[in-house]
């Protein structure tokens, strides 16, 4: 969805955004009904703005002065052809401040647009540019309404970088024992897609540079396996792409491949979850610390987090999260950098509605991302600093 | 030693107090559910041939989490406002879960892009018409409401 090298009209694209936020707000409680819209068409969107300020540097958008560049909207329109087959389009658009993990793009762009044809009872098949059930928050990473923080974990979603949010490609998902109580879903899916791969820089405003990168060959799977308990689930997955960038060294292509476990427990009230993430992938160190030799070694890192939480009353929502990054150990990078990122967060989430929710959350981090402390040079794997900063948003979605 | 027997007598008492509260408690929650089943019917079209269905089918078709009857015709759940009372008492009683907890849900279906939530009709009148006309469609209307010529299936646990 967003690329490095995007960078067009700031103008145009707040325009955009202020005109559909007025929109928004305008139609409050707007419920669009299949009285209200042809049988077959149905619209659907949703926007949510922030203000996030930090008490030293940068970090993950959250910036010293404070800023309400973080903002994201989508608009979907879904074509029921049949009672097996749809066509999905929505156009999004996304704007993270200065947060390094997801590189700059402020245009609208087509997140989504594919065909959809159910096969059977429980299968379907989608063809297109799709996006990739992959844990818990990856299918709904930007709408706010959903999520009990601002962000989707960082230590598990990584932004843009080094994952999936969508394929251009093909997927297929199966319920096995649809009718039992245990069930397994199970979803595979196969693409590629455009990212970014990061450079070590010390000219760069971030310590970091943001370039053209595009994943192929990606294949995936995702499987969840429903309990007789109402919302709770276990999960797994794997992703494995090729990757050609910059880092990659010439006539070869890096092979990434992650792995990843998730603890799903939302009762409606109670929400429990955890999940765990590791990453593997043969990169030129050397060209990513912006080395003349070549450096090349198979390394990784490792995500996790949990939340812990519960709608105390139907509007009044309370939740806690821990996460952390840790760095593989690797030829190229100093060993204090294992210890890369930890955050601890609480969040007050206000339910006016289900589709109307305001958030408060404040953040303690130690971390080595390289704007966190503007004092300091600005090059990948400084000291670990300890950062305060917290998010207001306020999100709609119809 | 007569401390000690007062003592065991008092937790007897106690204990049969408890078992008696306990008791009470699963009988009023029993009647509640009752009372909840009597205050809707489940109605499918005259051509189902069923007459009963477990809570957790139902919740299934409901949240589009089987698109099928066991016959294999194709499921047609239709689904009544956020704010009608039958709507309220339904979810409670066949997903366990608040109006807003299934509407929350249906955000996640719509914006993962899997799917979208059912047609909702205004009122029982409506339902009933639509199940009427539709074969495979099932809905739920008030305990009060007229339902000639369609089938009323029964909750089972």
């Amino acid at each position: 969805m967003r690329k490095g090298s995007t960078v067009p009209s700031l103008a145009r694209c707040r325009n955009f955004t202020s005109a559909l936020c007025a929109l928004l707000w305008v139609s409050g409680p707007l419920q669009l009904s299949a009285e209200d819209l042809p049988d077959k068409l149905r619209i659907f969107g949703h926007l949510t703005q922030a203000y996030a300020e930090s008490s030293l540097g940068s970090i993950l958008g959250a910036t010293k002065s404070g800023t309400t560049e973080l903002n994201s909207l989508a608009v979907q329109f879904r074509w029921s052809i049949s009672d097996r087959d749809a066509a999905v389009i929505q156009l999004a658009h996304e704007n993270r401040s200065n947060d390094i993990f997801s590189p700059i793009g402020h245009d609208v762009e087509v997140d989504w647009a594919f065909y959809e044809r159910r096969i059977g009872r429980t299968t379907a098949l989608k063809v297109g540019r799709l996006n990739v059930p992959l844990g818990i928050y990856n299918e709904v990473l930007d709408v706010g309404t959903l999520l009990p923080f601002f962000h989707a974990p960082i230590s598990f979603y990584s932004g843009v970088l080094n994952t999936a949010e969508t394929v251009d490609g093909i997927s297929i998902s199966h319920i096995f024992a649809a009718r039992s109580d245990w069930n397994l879903e199970a979803h595979a899916y196969y693409g590629g897609w455009d990212t970014a791969q990061q450079r070590v820089s010390s000219d760069a405003e971030f310590g970091l540079v943001n370039l053209d990168a595009r994943a192929e060959d990606g294949v995936g799977v995702q499987l969840w396996l429903n309990t007789p308990t109402h919302g709770v689930r276990l999960g797994g997955g794997y992703l494995t792409w090729r990757l050609d960038g910059p880092n990659t060294p010439p006539n070869t292509r890096d092979d990434w491949e992650s792995y990843h476990v998730s603890l799903d427990v939302d009762t409606g009230k109670w929400l429990a979850r955890a999940e765990w993430r590791d990453w593997s992938f043969e990169q030129d160190l050397g060209a990513f610390l912006g080395l003349s030799e070549s450096i090349l070694a198979r390394t990784g890192r490792t995500g996790r987090y949990c939340q812990l939480g519960a709608w105390f009353t139907p509007r009044i929502g309370l939740f806690g999260q821990f996460e952390d990054i840790s760095l593989r150990d690797d030829p190229g990078l100093q060993p204090q950098l294992r210890d890369f990122h930890q955050d601890a967060a609480l969040s007050a989430n206000y339910r006016f509605r289900p589709d109307l929710v305001a958030k408060v959350e404040v953040h303690r981090s130690e971390t080595r991302f390289p704007l966190a402390d503007p004092s300091r040079p600005q090059t990948f794997g400084g000291p670990e600093v300890g950062v305060d900063w917290l998010i207001a948003s306020l999100s709609v979605s119809f | 030693m007569a401390d000690r027997k007062s003592l065991g007598e008092l937790l007897v008492v106690r204990r049969a107090q408890w078992t008696l509260f306990c008791l009470a408690l699963a009988l009023a929650g029993g009647q509640g559910r009752l009372a909840a089943a009597q205050e809707v019917q489940i109605v499918v079209h005259p051509s189902n041939e069923l007459t009963s269905i477990s809570r957790e089918e139902l919740s299934k078709i409901f949240l589009k989490r089987l698109g099928t009857w066991a016959d294999g015709e194709i499921a047609r759940p239709v689904d009544q406002p956020p704010d009608a009372a039958a709507r309220a008492r339904f979810s409670r009683l066949v997903h366990g879960r608040s109006v807003v907890t299934i509407e929350v849900y249906w955000r996640r279906m719509i914006f993962s892009g899997r799917d979208v939530p059912l047609i909702e009709l205004q009122d029982d009148d409506r339902v009933l018409e639509y199940v009427r006309t539709h074969p495979g469609a099932v809905g739920y209307v008030s305990a009060s409401a007229q339902t000639e010529g369609l089938r009323v299936l029964a909750l089972a646990d």
